[in-house]
């Protein structure tokens, strides 16, 4: 049997009918599962196929591996896993395994499994080895998970590391935690972005997660972070503050903090992010708003009649308005 | 001129977070003999339903898990306590979660039977009570929807196969909701 063939039969059998004697919570009067975990794997011996596999696939296989890996997580014996998780030094497998213990812990609603990965995401010598053990906490609710661990390790720790890898799997983790998880209404996730915003040494990180991650549910108190945040010196950081209110809760207070940034702003990136934020706040509502600030900056009129022009559509929802948006500052016909 | 990328980027970014997307659903029961017994139609040949029923012939036995392959953030609403018989608790949901995702799609499993583990939490295919008859249930099952501003889509089931008979065990996948 080839070592690829080998790797399958491992993985599928690490993978398959799964339960979860002890990696279940307790279970309450009367709850039963199936009998199952016999088909465990030695972690070991799969770790090695996949290190194959790894170093010589191509990235499709890589990905088919990493997700088999990850489904295994459930049921192979816990202390290998751990184990694994601490011993490794490949990045990639690291990830893999990493992803693995974070699904388990997830699925046994555990956090306490992911302590490990957070150490090596903290202390570990090599940043790509700390980058891959928090790229590993990808889409899990590792907000959440590092809140229940007493917060020892936030995400505004990690934002501070000096590698640059390091800070952008921070932003990946948030973006994604953000729109997988919990489909772009999270409180705790919105307030770990704009705490990692003003940890963050490098604002194009600080900004980038601003920009791309829903306020919908963010508190009062991250919006009046966010609005003291238009006024920041780096313009990437202004830039994000102003896409990020656009998608907070709508109130008075920030569209006309919006407005007044608009005004005195000089740079028209900045502009820009802040005349998108005052559509998706207002929608239909923004046109008078939007109308009002014609000729503050002439330069910007055009993309100020842009978003009249689309928001006069009546569409009723932001990523259609947005479509339509992009459709017409790409010249596609409309 | 250096902004200009990374604001672009951000643009993009955000049309691309703000989109639905497909998840996997497995079934919600660790038992093989777990099956599927309706779909669009009731039994397969009654009036609309428009979901999934699954069950394995038990009442508050079997755990009753969150079927979205990954983490998902369940919104739990409960109440209802644990029942074998129909009730209106919740307005025939009996306890449930919604899994939210973007523009208006949701995914919901009812009718769950209530337990320590029935509460709002973040985990992936974790215990949400038990299978349960709790709202208007005929016969302990799961109910399983994915709804786009209340209206029930059919397609996250049917593009996978899933009928009547299929195997609703937690290792075998029922469906690809929109989220």
């Amino acid at each position: 049997m080839k070592r690829w063939q080998v790797l399958i039969v491992a993985l599928a059998l690490a993978s398959g009918p799964f339960d979860s004697g002890g990696l279940a919570p307790a279970l309450a009067q009367g709850e039963r599962e199936a009998e199952g975990g016999a088909n465990a794997c030695p972690v070991g011996w799969m770790i090695e196929a996949a290190r194959a596999g790894f170093a010589s696939g191509s990235p499709a296989y890589r990905t088919y591996l990493a997700a088999l890996l990850k489904e295994s997580g459930l049921t192979v014996p816990l202390d290998d896993l751990v184990r694994a998780v601490a011993d490794e030094r490949d990045p990639a497998l690291l990830e893999a395994l990493g992803a693995a213990l974070a699904a388990r812990a997830s699925h046994a609603e555990d956090p306490a499994l992911v302590q490990g990965l957070l150490d090596r995401a903290v202390l570990d010598g090599d940043p790509a080895l700390r980058a891959a053990a928090v790229r590993a906490l990808r889409a899990t609710g590792s907000v959440e998970t590092m809140s229940a661990l007493g917060g020892g390790v936030t995400y505004a720790d990690l934002a501070r590391d000096p590698a640059s890898e390091v800070r952008a799997a921070v932003v990946d983790n948030l973006v994604a935690e953000n729109r997988d998880v919990y489909g772009g209404r999270d409180a705790r996730v919105a307030a770990a972005a704009v705490e990692v915003a003003a940890a963050s040494p490098d604002p194009v990180i600080a900004g980038r997660v601003l920009a791309e991650i829903s306020m919908e549910q963010a508190s009062a108190d991250a919006v009046a972070t966010l609005t003291g945040t238009l006024v920041a010196d780096a313009p990437e950081l202004r830039a994000g503050a102003a896409l990020a209110l656009g998608s907070a809760p709508p109130s008075s207070a920030s569209r006309h903090a919006l407005v007044e940034r608009y005004r005195d702003e000089r740079d028209p990136t900045v502009r820009r992010a802040i005349l998108q934020a005052i559509a998706r706040l207002g929608q239909a509502r923004a046109i008078p708003t939007l109308r009002s600030l014609r000729g503050v900056a002439p330069e910007l009129d055009a993309e100020l009649d842009t978003w009249l022009d689309v928001l006069a559509l009546g569409l009723q929802e932001w990523h259609l308005i947005l479509r339509e948006k992009l459709k017409r500052t790409r010249g596609e016909p409309t | 001129m250096k902004l200009v990328t990374p604001i672009l980027i951000a643009l993009v970014a955000i049309a691309t977070s703000a989109a639905a997307h497909a998840a996997t659903a497995r079934g919600p029961i660790c038992q093989t003999g777990a099956r599927v017994g309706s779909t669009t139609y009731y039994s397969c040949n009654g009036g609309y339903h428009g979901a999934l029923d699954m069950s394995n012939g038990t009442c508050n036995a079997w755990n009753h898990r969150g079927m979205i392959l990954g983490s998902r953030y369940y919104r739990y609403y409960g109440g209802c306590g644990q029942s074998c018989r129909a009730t209106s608790c919740n307005g025939g949901a009996g306890n449930y979660v919604v899994v939210t995702g973007a523009s208006g799609w949701q995914f919901r499993q009812l009718h769950i039977g209530a337990t320590a583990s029935s509460k709002s939490k973040t985990c992936d295919r974790c215990a949400l009570g038990l299978v349960s008859s709790t709202g208007q249930s005929y016969g302990a099952h799961v109910h399983a929807d994915n709804r786009r501003y209340g209206t029930r889509m059919t397609a996250w089931y049917t593009s996978v196969g899933t009928t009547c008979g299929r195997s609703a065990y937690c290792g075998n996948t029922v469906g690809r909701p929109t989220l």
